[in-house]
């Protein structure tokens, strides 16, 4: 088996008549998806080259699946975006990562403006779906990349990861025997699928033929609750965010729905919340506690639920297929207990980011991924993680590049100098403030917002701003971040 | 003096300053979606939630927050409104 596809048309030629994916009244079943991605893959085949880029601008959707799945149908690298980005957040990957198409549900004015700037021809999936059974007329294409989720965007150092074929199955198959996920699973998903937990939750659940069933926002916490209990389903995925408005905003804890298991990833999860998460599910729902990045594909560790209270705090041990070592800062081994950066070997690692040999370089060493992370391994090798390297800010199920926010507010002509960083926020984990200075005004505090309004992603939006005389910084010049995000956190 | 508090406008004004950064009225109307056009994300809608029960001493209950009662403008008035009528 060489693709994800492969392995879903395996499971629609034996079970052609299951259901796939659901959402809301529409579903899908295996052998219907299965024409509809081979109809758009032969569409999408007939207008560019096997190896092209496709950008994806499709919410989680049924449609999204078929234009995922049909891009690897036609041999082309799906690059899929948050289908409510600002036109500058889509320009910076579009500029990166040329793509031959675009592919839209609907056609989003901001992905639209993108397109025609860049003269990218426009695919409107919901005008060329046409299922196609006609074995003879047109077979699959392959090419070794798969997909490239970026995770962060500055315009000098884009991180658009690479992940090939054979990544995603061996993250795929990890996770699959751990979880024990079977054809009788069914998730209901509020993750986004164009970042690697939710990819993960979505390939994951159709490798074994199970059931996708795509939930509401988390926005209306509630809804969530109320479609756990209406869908029935086994499973549930979620940031440390969800899990806290789902315990402390809906009725979830008095009446927990029948799951089989419920899973944590995207950030840690303070132990608290972990224990009121517990406390919270059904017996015999398990709990499963993990941790991973987009460069592993999605998955490196998992907490065997058994374990939960006795390794509390703990991400957990390598999931199957990968190694992990702790390295002090000239690169050696760590021993047991001593905090170090985290690294990770297997074959779920990355290939590349893409068009980036630089960024790529310095991350994947000799094949041995270098998180970021810092952390510490117990007598029995289960991993704490201790805090991150980079200053790179997590706040809910979003990574955020400070660097993306500064540049922006940088170009407004009243600021001298910017600095952003992520300060502790009890629902979101972190959230972004905005350190200024410059020219002090209320009017221009809120020029500030309503620029990082128009270009940025909600979540990249600074919670807090505060005018400043100077930055700290140290004798070299470098900002000292944590000082700020120190000083912010004392008044809050 | 709470009473004399025009919902409609008091609301659009947060929404306005404190979600869109701007004083242009056309930008939002009243029947406009804040999860669609996303105006808010979750941690929008909690704060919205806390203006509700600080400045017209609504109390949301969990089942109550859903996109019928709080998803715009109209929405939350309509919803205010209801809840005032059963008070």
């Amino acid at each position: 088996m060489r693709t994800l596809l492969e392995k879903l048309n395996q499971v629609a030629r034996q079970t052609p008549e299951r259901d796939a994916v659901v959402d809301g009244d529409l579903s899908i079943s295996y052998g219907e998806l299965a024409d509809e991605i081979r109809g758009l893959g032969a569409t999408l085949a007939a207008r560019c080259p096997a190896g092209s880029t496709v950008t994806l601008v499709v919410e989680n959707s049924i449609r999204y699946v078929v234009a995922l799945y049909g891009c690897w149908s036609a041999g082309l690298i799906a690059v899929p975006t948050d289908a409510h980005s600002r036109e500058r957040e889509i320009e910076q990957v579009v500029s990166h990562a040329r793509p031959a198409l675009m592919i839209m549900s609907t056609r989003k004015s901001n992905a639209v403006a993108v397109a025609e700037r860049f003269a990218i021809p426009v695919v409107d999936i919901e005008r060329v779906l046409e299922p196609r059974t006609d074995d003879a007329a047109w077979e699959p294409r392959y090419c070794d990349d798969a997909l490239i989720i970026y995770t962060s965007g500055t315009s000098g150092d884009p991180k658009g990861v690479v992940l090939t074929h054979s990544n995603l199955i061996a993250n795929t198959e990890s996770i699959v025997d751990y979880l024990e996920l079977t054809y009788e699973d069914s998730v209901l998903n509020v993750l986004p699928f164009h970042y690697s937990y939710g990819n993960s939750v979505l390939n994951t659940h159709l490798f074994v033929g199970g059931k996708v069933v795509i939930g509401p926002s988390m926005m209306y916490p509630q809804a969530v609750t109320d479609e756990l209990r209406h869908h029935g389903v086994t499973g549930f995925s979620g940031v440390p965010t969800t899990m806290a408005l789902l315990v402390d905003r809906t009725d979830f804890a008095s009446e927990p729905p029948p799951l089989r298991y419920v899973t944590q990833a995207g950030g840690g999860m303070s132990k608290d919340l972990t224990l009121r998460l517990k406390d919270a599910v059904a017996e015999p729902t398990r709990l499963f506690v993990m941790y991973g990045q987009t460069e592993a594909t999605a998955r490196l560790t998992w907490l065997p639920p058994e374990r939960l209270h006795e390794k509390l705090g703990s991400a957990g041990i390598p999931i199957p297929g990968v190694t992990l070592r702790i390295a002090g800062k000239d690169g050696r081994d760590l021993g047991e207990g001593q905090v170090g950066e985290v690294l990770a070997l297997g074959n779920n690692i990355m290939s590349r980011y893409w068009c980036n040999p630089e960024a790529t370089a310095a991350t994947v060493i000799d094949g041995w991924l270098h998180t970021g992370d810092l952390g510490y391994l117990d007598a029995d090798g289960f991993l704490f993680i201790q805090g991150r390297a980079s200053e790179m800010i997590k706040t809910g199920a979003h990574r955020v590049s400070p660097k993306e926010i500064e540049e922006l507010v940088a170009s407004l002509d009243f600021i001298d100098e910017v600095a952003v960083c992520g300060v502790q926020d009890k629902l979101l984990g972190q959230v972004v403030a905005a350190f200024l200075v410059g020219e002090e005004s209320p009017a221009n505090a809120r020029k500030v917002l309503s620029l990082c309004r128009q270009s940025l992603s909600l979540h990249k939006v600074p919670r807090y701003i505060e005018w400043r005389d100077r930055l700290p910084k140290t004798a070299s010049g470098k900002l000292k971040k944590h000082r700020l995000a120190a000083s912010r956190e004392l008044r809050t | 003096m709470q009473d004399t508090i025009d919902p409609r406008r008091a609301l659009r004004t947060l929404i306005l300053e404190d979600y869109l950064f701007t004083d242009d009225e056309s930008a939002l109307t009243d029947d406009m979606s804040f999860l669609q056009e996303g105006i808010l994300d979750s941690m929008g809608i909690l704060e919205i939630i806390l203006f509700l029960e600080e400045r017209f001493q609504v109390h949301v209950a969990e089942d109550e927050m859903v996109p019928q009662n709080l998803d715009s403008i109209d929405n939350l008035l309509g919803y205010i409104q209801r809840k005032k009528k059963a008070a």
